[in-house]
């Protein structure tokens, strides 16, 4: 029984579908699977290969303290999962009248949890593990050990998400019905990551120029590790204790401790939670409530597209917090490559001093596109909404502009704040400014219109065959183009900057221009030729 | 050529007493409807009326083509064959104007969950341009007949139950003032006090010169509340009553039903 029920959980999840989906989906999750097993043993290995050649502690610290940091990612990660499966009413409610004990499901729960983190760890821990033995050359009860080290860990790791899973559905729950809070919430992660960011590619491409300037600076960060690895449970025990560092007997007895008293503890809340903590819940306060006035049916839409894209938790991260953050994640990384670039490749810069512009504008005009293309799904986003796309008394093409509209101001006045950042800080000029400014313009329209384009077809009662792939190679394509154009450019020397400037725009006018045109022609049919069953 | 432009004069100045107010007496006419998915024809040449003045029943089981119809008479799916006039206006022809002469409430309740009920009607009254003073009077009479109130309005729509879903949407098929209300199983999720207030609401309704076009599967509504009913077979309309010619065949409702296809009770 335990055994359908955590086969139900693996389906409810999105692990369903058809054979030929799940045969697809099998095939990307393997590879990814791979891919990010290969890209941590490949970078691991890099990195503790340079702290290795300078650092006088032992590279055992580091990967201690990567373990730990894996345990708690993977931890949150799983916290997602816990919050979906435990508190899903409608699961609730379909298995309340069959014959299935509480704890049968809480049981089945848990396993579908623990077999996650188990996933999550082959990846995440096993990976690293491997590193180390590797450079070490360990014997194979090594890597034995390190394939067993995910179903170790993901007891207290369980436990972790047993606890903290009560708290996190009442913090999403209160986020929920504040987008406000939302906002500022996504907006502060996303500065850590900028910071998280920076950090990261200053060292790695100190470390991949061999810059041991750079990599020295590590050194009190390196001295801390080595103070607090022994501390950071249950992964330093469970390394000591299978790799003979230490105490094995004081190891066993902690990790068996950890192991019994936090999975205990672990299975005993959530099965609290799941019989008793059900229905708490954030009870959103409604404010003072006013009566609706009528609007124009063009402020009337604009309305809804802003409740559909900013409400949204679907675009918190993907976009809104972006935008927000696109001025100061541009500064983060043109300032850090500029450093690198005039310390590491003064040569070039000095004597190609477009080089620099050039790669600033591939870097402005690839984030401007990215995050616009996170909202580009318009139609898509109306949810059960798009019925009314097709019943309300505004033409299709009013509609599709008012729609791609707001995406497009919102997605322009951040690359616009963002250049004047960049201006205001001397990190690019006023010509690349206009140029940039310009050329964001053209590319942002057209992806706008293309964006729609292809989420029309995607949702077309009669599917077309091209229409998804124009905006993700104008996204990725133009900017890459305008790029390469400069460079060239730049390498015939002479050449003036304000014409090279003036040519990339004509590129971008001429890539975009059939882009817009095909738009105004074919979107008197798209909102009437769209499936609003496909929900 | 001559032929054509005196049917384009006599369309525009159909349009123009519509658009004006002045309605004919006609309000839905679906002539030879032929609808097919693939090679499998679902409508076969469904005709039918529906007058001012009348609320029109609309019954099958599942799968005869009752929703395929709805869905061509909103303009939700093509059809190959036939025509559907809305008040004499071609919905072909004119998409957008018959767009403002009918409310249409789906049969599963469909809103932006994201917005508040508030939001929600305020969308869809300013989407058809309504002047506030309409607007207020519609929105107060609507409120006090679906009896939700202010603190349920302002909720956003995610949290409500389903029933106040398809209250909701039955609110936003009726804020712009309609003169055909096209229902779609309406009375799933209501309770009995909103159900017993909606069938009075249908009638006082088409009492005031509009018409219904109603399916359900319920066959106590259709009989309580129509004038006529079609039931549909096999994409055609096997029978046709009319409860003011025939008034003892309301009560027989059930048996005709299943008679219709075959079956007697």
């Amino acid at each position: 029984m335990i055994l359908t029920l955590v086969f139900k959980e693996w389906k409810l999840r999105g692990q369903g579908g058809s054979l030929s989906s799940r045969v697809l989906r099998g095939i990307l999750s393997v590879l990814s699977f791979c891919l990010v097993f290969a890209g941590i043993l490949y970078l691991y290995m890099q990195i503790e290969g340079k702290i290795a050649e300078f650092s006088k502690y032992p590279t055992s610290d580091f990967l201690i303290f990567y373990l730990f940091l894996a345990f708690v990612a993977s931890s949150l990660l799983c916290l997602e999962k816990a919050r979906a499966s435990l508190f899903d009413k409608k699961d609730k409610s379909l298995l309340s009248p069959l014959p299935v004990s509480p704890d049968q499901i809480v049981m089945a729960k848990c396993v579908y949890l623990y077999m996650s983190l188990v996933i999550y760890g082959l990846a995440l821990f096993t990976s690293a593990l491997f590193g180390y033995g590797l450079l070490h050359s360990f014997t194979i009860h090594y890597y034995i050990f390190s394939f067993l080290f995910p179903f170790f860990i993901a007891i207290p790791s369980l436990a972790l998400v047993g606890l903290l899973v009560l708290p996190y559905k009442l913090a999403y729950d209160f986020l929920k019905a504040h987008p406000f809070y939302q906002i500022i919430i996504a907006s502060v992660f996303v500065i850590l990551l900028c910071f998280v960011y920076q950090f990261v590619l200053d060292f790695f491409l100190s470390a991949l120029l061999e810059s041991r300037t750079d990599l020295t600076a590590l050194e009190p960060l390196l001295s801390s590790l080595h103070s607090s690895a022994p501390f950071l449970y249950p992964c330093s025990s469970l390394f000591y204790l299978f790799t003979g560092e230490g105490d094995p007997v004081f190891h066993l007895f902690l990790v068996l401790g950890i192991m019994i008293f936090m999975g205990g503890i672990g299975y005993m809340v959530l099965a609290s939670l799941y019989k008793k903590a059900q229905d708490v819940t954030y009870e959103a306060k409604v404010g003072k409530i006013k009566k609706p006035k009528a609007l124009t049916p063009t402020r009337a839409l604009l309305k809804k597209e802003s409740i559909i894209l900013f409400r949204s938790s679907n675009y918190l991260f993907s976009f809104t917090s972006l935008l927000i953050m696109q001025p100061f994640l541009s500064f983060v990384v043109l300032s850090s490559l500029t450093q690198i670039l005039y310390v590491q490749v003064k040569a070039y810069v000095t004597y190609f001093p477009g080089l620099t512009d050039g790669i600033s504008l591939l870097i402005i005009l690839l984030f401007s596109s990215i995050i616009a293309g996170a909202a580009s799904d318009g139609y898509t986003r109306e949810g059960k909404g798009r019925l009314y796309l097709r019943q309300i008394p505004v033409p299709p093409l009013k509609q599709s502009l008012i729609k791609a509209s707001l995406p497009f101001a919102a997605s322009f006045l951040s690359l616009l704040l963002s250049l004047i950042v960049l201006v205001s800080f001397s990190l690019i000029d006023a010509s690349l400014f206009f140029a940039a400014l310009f050329i964001g313009l053209i590319l942002l329209s057209a992806l706008a219109v293309l964006g729609l384009d292809a989420d029309a077809a995607r949702l077309a009662i009669v599917k077309r065959k091209i229409g998804g792939y124009a905006s993700v190679l104008i996204s990725l394509g133009l900017p890459l183009l305008l790029a390469a154009l400069h460079f060239v450019l730049v390498f015939l020397t002479g050449f003036p900057t304000s014409l090279m400037y003036v040519l990339e725009i004509i590129l971008a006018c001429l890539v975009a221009l059939p882009a817009l045109l095909s738009f105004f022609l074919k979107n008197r049919r798209m909102i009437p030729e769209m499936r609003v069953d496909v929900l | 050529m001559a032929e054509e432009r005196k049917e384009g004069l006599m369309a525009d100045e159909l349009l123009e007493q519509v658009v004006s107010g002045n309605l004919p007496s006609t309000a839905v006419k679906i002539e030879g409807l032929k609808k097919s998915y693939g090679n499998r024809l679902v409508l076969k040449g469904i005709s039918l009326e529906v007058n001012r003045g009348e609320v029109f029943g609309f019954l099958g089981r599942n799968g005869v083509g009752k929703s395929t119809t709805i869905d061509c008479l909103v303009g939700l799916k093509e059809y190959q064959e036939g025509s559907i006039e809305i008040y004499g206006l071609d919905i072909k022809k004119y998409p957008l104007e018959v767009k403002s002469l009918y409310g249409y409430s789906p049969s599963e309740p469909l809103t932006y969950e994201l917005m508040s009920g508030y939001e929600f009607l305020q969308f869809v009254a300013s989407s058809f341009d309504m002047d506030q003073v309409s607007f207020d009077s519609n929105l107060t009479f609507l409120e006090s007949r679906f009896g939700l109130s202010e603190e349920d309005l302002g909720r956003r729509i995610e949290e409500y139950s389903h029933g106040m879903k398809q209250k909701v949407c039955l609110m936003a098929s009726l804020i712009h003032n309609p003169s055909l209300w096209i229902l779609d199983e309406p009375t799933v999720g209501l309770d009995v006090m909103v159900y017993e207030t909606l069938t009075k609401m249908m009638r006082e309704y088409a009492n005031n010169g509009n018409a219904i076009f109603l399916t359900s599967h319920n066959i106590d509504l259709i009989q309580d509340v129509c004038d006529r009913v079609a039931i549909v077979n096999d994409g055609v309309i096997a029978t046709l009553i009319d409860f003011k010619k025939e008034p003892l065949k309301r009560k027989d409702l059930k048996r005709i039903f299943f008679r219709a296809y075959g079956y007697e009770l």
